[in-house]
């Protein structure tokens, strides 16, 4: 049961995300997006992250996409120039297709999942927050403030 | 059961259609997208460690990344938004000038 839904997830994820550097119109790039981020909330739940799966449905396909569309919106609709296959392209993309054949070849013989010796509940994840990782923390509200003031100020219209 | 080595795959597949898509795309907000591609695709390989290893901090880095990835966004909005007002155009290959 587990590997049905993991290999529909993972398939859909795949086509999606496909599709989404594939498509012409960019509004359908950033659906395809969140149809990608939908079947990874899928797989996390499959991997017993209940709540990184609910924040990632919550924040990425709620809040994030919706950012995007707007601005997709906002920006005139470019006629988009046909991509040419340079020599540097395609050279570059054969040595990261080295390294992504490399990368799966260096994590081959990882092993299996053992079972779960104790259920780790939203409760334990806050606690580890609030405990070993309130430094980090606390900086990422101060980057949050911070980037909301200066996308503010980046994006006012001057006066004239 | 399925083999953390099959989410492993997955992750670098979705990394690799990222990068592939900033290489082959010219629009700007395009190559935003693969951007967030990329992290998800990071956030996977973590989550899949966090299981491997029975530990919740593999959590907390895709969360940090989520959180991160929210800030990087709406600041690079707003910067698309600018460039957009100031060029008319959001094709890189014509933002060739450092002139404002």
């Amino acid at each position: 049961m587990e590997a049905v839904f993991f290999f529909v997830f993972a398939i859909s994820a795949l086509t999606a995300a496909l599709s989404m550097i594939l498509q012409k119109n960019i509004i359908y790039s950033a659906l395809s997006l969140i149809v990608v981020i939908g079947s990874m909330g899928g797989l996390f739940l499959l991997l017993n992250a209940t709540f990184i799966a609910v924040l990632q449905i919550v924040i990425y396909a709620g809040a994030i996409m919706t950012l995007f569309l707007f601005v997709i919106m906002m920006v005139e609709p470019q006629v988009e120039i046909k991509e040419t296959w340079r020599l540097q392209t395609k050279l570059v993309l054969t040595v990261l297709l080295l390294i992504a054949a490399g990368a799966i070849w260096a994590i081959r013989g990882i092993g299996a999942f053992q079972p779960i010796i104790q259920e780790m509940s939203v409760k334990d994840l806050a606690r580890l927050l609030f405990t070993g990782y309130l430094l980090p923390f606390e900086a990422i509200t101060i980057l949050i403030i911070s980037s909301v003031i200066g996308a503010l100020y980046i994006a006012r219209r001057e006066e004239t | 059961m399925i083999q953390p080595f099959y989410y492993l795959v997955l992750s670098v597949l979705l990394f690799f259609i990222g990068v592939l898509g900033i290489f082959i795309r010219k629009n700007l907000i395009v190559i935003f997208l693969c951007i967030e591609l990329m992290l998800n695709s990071a956030n996977l390989a973590f989550i899949t460690f966090a299981r491997f290893y029975q530990t919740l901090d593999g959590q907390l880095a895709a969360f940090f990344v989520i959180t991160v990835a929210a800030a990087e966004a709406t600041v690079g909005l707003a910067m698309i938004l600018l460039v957009n007002r100031t060029r008319k155009s959001i094709d890189i290959d014509q933002l060739t000038t450092m002139k404002g």
